[in-house]
């Protein structure tokens, strides 16, 4: 059963029903807006009516007394529609500068709102910067040199053309083609429209139409006015709608340009200390975490699947909000799907064997002994000629990274990788009645063996002369050095009776000596201790031990 | 990088020339069609009145008209430059149909449409020999 509307075209009446009515009065509206700045629009439409009541009657007999869809779809295919006229009549889309300045007096005078279409007669790959160009009425050309320009920016300008090419339909149909060029949309468009809508509803009103729904005026009139309420909230709407995508297009394209410097970009890791900056190159630093060069290339790969695909759908996405192309790719969303999980299958491989060699730790540890009994307090020094806070010409670091408390990597002038750090130095009670020396090496590994292999390689200097013991601000990693967490930890063990002198240079080296008096590390430099039974005292600190850090935090705090 | 940018701006150059070339073929195409539409229906009518249906039934054949929708605004504008006049004749099967007749003025018109299309026949004709030989 079908619901039966009785019109009257050019004063004939028709059954027709409700979805062919539809269509019919969908179809003429857009005849009228079409004609609409002519002067015998009025005239034109009821001759176009007077045919259709034509068509319609020679459908018409005794057995069959209703319009259906049928009926109207073959009615349009003998009328045409619209842009056929236009098509047909003077082909308008390509003289549209002369179009828009003396505005000719015929029929196409009323241009279909723009869409974006990809122009493939003025194209070089994809009529991308065409169709966009005549989208916002820009020369090609600019746009063009601009994609070409943000090719190198790290290849930017490459995928987002490409996402472009993925939304933006390609101009196939003549009517494409005049939409290609067609009325910009603008804030006057809209207040037109919205015109042209009231003029519509007025007319309707007061009966003016050919075609209208007999007895059913209040219904259409609320129809209408719910109609035009419909055109100004989607009006409204629209534009939050591009505010919005514009706004999270641009996001979208910055943290694509970071993503893919970061990525295909000679990145550094910048470094300010009190020596000046320094900086160290990102892809120098992950090789000396990596085992191959491979796996830093699928690192690099796996980052711009895992990261970039969420990056790219995000500037579909906001594209597809501003232009509203009606391209259906269901497939980009599945490929994207595909992309990203394969990038996270890659990201997990790599972060799982990157984290096995780190699964082991290992120690080797190294005693040596003082023999001399004669000495009585042990001087802690650095070479003379070593200064933290200006540049040593032999030991002229580039870049440091903290890692743990006083642990830091860093590399050394003219050397590759990482090649250095600072040892820890704590003093101990010893068991035996002589000074020792514990050098323990730490390093992680894939295992025990590998684990101690990492940290067998590591060397470290010191010289011992007489009383004074001069170590070595670092200790250096093997030539072809992988971070690895490597530590290295100083062990001074003191016999009872005898003292130590921390003197101020050793202050980045010593970590958490404990000693009866509490003191912090960077207040027991230049103090002589002496190991009592009860442990670590300052024999020449005053009688305010305790609270000496609150005046003494000057020199070495910046460090 | 120069080398790069030098020969984008040759595909460029090359690709806007044959923009024009196509430009121009279709407007061209749809212009000659215009005209003659025009002279077409003019003829038509010459030889006795008819009612747009039976002036798209003659010219159907022809191909210059691809759908009916083109008559109207034509015929409109025809009528208003008083070439062709009209008058209301009843239909067994229908509304009333608009008889179109060609005016004094019309008749003239036609004559010399007529006289300009067999001059420009001649011409083109002449000058376009060395490609169709």
């Amino acid at each position: 059963m079908n619901k039966t509307f009785t019109i009257n075209i050019s004063q004939i009446v028709f059954h027709i029903d409700e979805q062919a009515y539809d269509i019919l009065s969908n179809y003429l509206n857009t005849i009228k807006s079409y004609f609409n700045n002519n002067e015998s629009k009025d005239e034109i439409l009821a001759d176009i009516e007077a045919r259709i009541a034509e068509i319609f009657s020679e459908k018409l007999n005794n057995n069959k007394q209703v319009i259906n869809v049928a009926d109207v779809n073959e009615m349009i295919a003998i009328m045409g529609n619209p842009e056929v006229f236009k098509n047909d009549d003077e082909y308008t889309s390509d003289n549209r500068n002369k179009h828009t300045q003396q505005g000719e007096g015929s029929i196409g005078e009323t241009k279909r709102p723009r869409r974006i279409f990809r122009d493939k007669d003025d194209k070089v790959f994809g009529g991308v910067c065409s169709g966009i160009g005549a989208y916002f009425g820009i020369d090609p050309i600019w746009l063009r040199l601009i994609f070409a320009g943000s090719f190198f920016i790290f290849g930017t300008g490459f995928l987002f053309y490409i996402v472009l090419w993925m939304i933006i339909p390609e101009a196939k149909t003549t009517a494409d083609k005049l939409e290609m060029r067609g009325e910009k949309v603008n804030i006057n468009n809209i207040e037109k429209k919205l015109k042209e809508e009231m003029e519509d509803l007025k007319s309707r009103f007061s009966n003016n139409e050919g075609i209208k729904a007999s007895g059913n005026s209040f219904r259409e009139f609320v129809r209408n006015s719910v109609a035009v309420l419909e055109q100004l909230m989607i009006g409204f709407g629209r534009l939050l709608v591009n505010f919005i995508g514009v706004i999270v297009l641009f996001v979208g394209i910055i943290l694509l340009i970071v993503l893919l410097s970061g990525i295909f970009g000679n990145g550094s890791i910048i470094n300010i200390n009190n020596r000046g900056i320094s900086s160290m190159d990102v892809n120098e630093f992950l090789l000396s975490i990596f085992n191959a060069p491979w796996q830093l290339t699928l690192s690099k790969f796996s980052l711009f699947l895992l990261v970039g695909i969420p990056i790219l759908m995000i500037i579909y996405k906001a594209l597809k909000l501003i232009f509203k192309t009606k391209v259906k790719n269901n497939w980009v969303g599945a490929i994207a799907a595909v992309l990203w999980i394969i990038g996270l299958a890659t990201s997990i491989y790599l972060i799982s064997d990157i984290s096995d060699e780190f699964r082991h730790t290992n120690k080797v540890k190294e005693t040596f002994s003082l023999h001399d009994t004669t000495i009585n307090t042990l001087y802690l020094n650095l070479p003379d000629n070593f200064d933290w806070n200006t540049s040593d010409e032999d030991l002229d670091e580039d870049v440091r990274l903290n890692y743990r408390n006083n642990n830091w990597f860093f590399r050394l002038n003219n050397r590759k990788g990482l090649s250095s750090q600072v040892p820890t130095i704590d003093i101990q009670k010893s068991n035996t009645d002589s000074f020792q020396l514990v050098v323990t090496k730490i390093a992680k590994g894939r295992n025990k063996k590998d684990a101690m292999l990492n940290a067998d390689a590591l060397s470290y200097q010191y010289n011992i002369k007489d009383s004074i013991i001069v170590f070595n601000p670092y200790f250096e990693l093997p030539s072809e050095p992988k971070w690895r967490a490597q530590r290295m930890k100083i062990v001074i063990k003191i016999p009872e009776g005898k003292s130590v002198f921390l003197s101020n240079k050793i202050r980045p080296l010593i970590y958490d000596i404990e000693n009866v008096s509490n003191t912090y590390d960077g207040d027991m430099v230049n103090h002589k201790w002496t190991m009592r039974p009860e442990g670590l005292t300052c024999v020449d600190c005053g009688s305010i031990n305790g609270f000496e850090r609150k005046k003494d935090n000057n020199n070495d705090e910046n460090e | 990088m120069y080398c790069i940018i030098l020969t984008n701006t040759y595909i460029f150059a090359s690709s806007s020339i044959k923009r024009i070339k196509m430009i121009n073929i279709e407007n061209n195409k749809a212009q000659m069609r215009k005209g003659v539409l025009e002279l077409c229906i003019l003829a038509v009518l010459a030889e006795g009145d008819a009612y747009p249906s039976e002036i798209i039934a003659r010219l159907k054949e022809t191909k210059l008209l691809i759908v009916e929708g083109t008559l109207y605004p034509l015929l409109t504008r025809l009528k208003n430059d008083g070439v062709l006049s009209y008058r209301w004749e009843e239909s067994s099967s229908g509304p009333p149909r608009k008889y179109y007749k060609l005016t004094e003025e019309g008749n003239a018109f036609l004559k010399e449409l007529n006289t300009s299309w067999q001059e420009l026949v001649e011409t083109v004709s002449k000058t376009t020999k060395n490609i169709n030989s």
